[in-house]
């Protein structure tokens, strides 16, 4: 199993310093420190997106399943792996949202009617390097065609951030999915207190960086 | 009674001018001189007083221009001028009840134990909870955000001590930009507790103004989530989780 994680930006590594602290597993973390880093876009956000989506395009090699885990994602179970399992014929899992999801237009909403819900791209299992790869590349792609509609003031933003477009490629690649329980990412939790009292192995957060495993 | 011409005219004399008339002194006895204090003193001791709703008050085009009480704080049923200064034209109609003062008080326009008003990316407005345990009513008026033309980017509405239910929502129709307050936080997210049927869910879709933003409506787990109409707010550009 081999972990992966995209920062691009000072806030964002200093999100994954405290989740490859807390996962206490080896992490690569992409930065653009990263000699395949170059920017391709001046927003901020698009940029960092762009990168995520395309994740696996700056992985050499690796043996076996790939996962990806959000810069701000952490845990505070000793092993956290330990009970995570998914199906050998699994091409790609995640943790979908809840509740049923109504679109303002027919390319999300016929995306959304393919998966059942939206996807929610913090944490990822992607069956081998080859599989991650052929997401990615479809991914990124499409994630660079709606970018050009965020400029047309259609009701489409940035701010719909990676998820859509991931939805979108996946469902033009239409490869073999699994969902996997909300414990695998919990990202609503909203205080530091109901953060520890949580059974979910892991979480999402952009505060609490000085949060530690419970011993 | 006497009814004075809308054309008669009174002179009006300064302060310091000796008004003693230069008659006998019986006609002085019954002469008084009244300054225009005076006479607002007294059209005003013959009004009745504004008077005090108990009730969320609804919009009353025959009462425009006329003051009431409402939570203890004055309010008054618009005139054109009014809503025309407010910068509501369009959006409300003469008639349209709202505080006099529109530097809003949150707590006037809330009934319930609102404990939070967020902008989604951690930078929280927070309103404290007034001291009123076990409301199970709740009354979430736009007007109490002070600037009801904007939507705060996200609107959080956390279950307190008393278990609250949000019941109503007003005024969603002053609502004219919906946009994000900060670079890191997600879209907008309006988010509600779980007691809205499926009349309730649509009248807040149809209340909506249309956006150009990503506005996620998220309406889950209310019992209205299954029947209601999504495509009301999805045709005005929102997203709509249910």
């Amino acid at each position: 199993m081999n972990l992966y994680s995209v920062a691009i930006g000072s806030q964002y590594e200093k999100e994954a310093e405290r989740l490859q602290r807390t996962v206490n597993f080896p992490i690569e973390v992409f930065t653009k420190a990263n000699n395949k880093y170059a920017e391709i876009n001046t927003d901020p956000l698009i940029n960092g997106l762009y990168h995520k989506a395309n994740f696996a395009n700056y992985i050499d090699n690796a043996e076996g399943p790939v996962i990806f885990m959000d810069a701000d994602m952490f845990t505070l179970k000793q092993n956290p792996f330990q009970d995570f399992y998914v199906n050998q014929d699994v091409d790609f899992a995640y943790v979908p949202y809840t509740g049923r999801w109504f679109l303002p237009d027919t390319i999300r909403q016929e995306a959304t009617d393919y998966h059942g819900h939206k996807i929610n791209s913090g944490f990822m299992y992607f069956k081998d390097l080859a599989t991650a790869k052929l997401i990615c590349t479809k991914w990124r792609d499409i994630y660079l065609e709606r970018c050009e509609l965020y400029k047309l003031n259609t009701g489409n933003s940035k701010y719909e951030y990676d998820e859509w477009a991931l939805m979108i490629a996946l469902k033009e690649l239409d490869l073999n999915y699994q969902t996997l329980d909300r414990k695998w990412n919990e990202w609503e939790l909203e205080t530091e207190e109901k953060i520890k009292d949580s059974d979910c192995i892991f979480i999402q957060h952009h505060d609490f960086l000085d949060i530690d495993i419970v011993k | 009674m006497a009814i004075i011409p809308n054309d008669e005219k009174f002179i009006g004399l300064s302060a310091s001018v000796d008004t003693t008339e230069r008659r006998s002194a019986l006609v002085n006895a019954e002469s008084q001189a009244y300054t225009m204090q005076d006479i607002t003193d007294t059209v005003s001791a013959g009004l009745p007083p504004s008077p005090v709703l108990s009730t969320y008050p609804v919009t009353t085009p025959a009462l425009a221009g006329t003051k009431f009480w409402y939570k203890g704080n004055e309010w008054h049923y618009m005139t054109q001028s009014e809503i025309d200064s407010a910068g509501w034209n369009g959006l409300v109609t003469v008639g349209f009840p709202a505080p006099v003062s529109k530097n809003f008080n949150p707590y006037i326009l809330y009934n319930g134990n609102l404990t939070m008003i967020s902008n989604g990316g951690g930078g929280y407005i927070n309103y404290p909870a007034p001291p009123i345990t076990g409301i199970s009513v709740f009354d979430f008026d736009m007007l109490g955000f002070g600037q009801p033309q904007r939507v705060v980017s996200s609107v959080r509405y956390s279950t307190g001590p008393g278990g609250e239910f949000s019941v109503t929502l007003r005024n969603f129709g002053l609502l004219t930009s919906i946009k994000n307050l900060t670079g890191t936080s997600p879209a907008v997210q309006i988010s509600y507790s779980n007691n809205l049927d499926a009349t309730a869910l649509n009248q807040v879709f149809t209340e909506l103004p249309p956006t150009t933003q990503v506005c996620t409506l998220d309406f889950t787990n209310n019992p209205g989530s299954a029947t209601c109409n999504p495509t009301i707010a999805t045709s005005k550009g929102y997203i709509v989780v249910v």
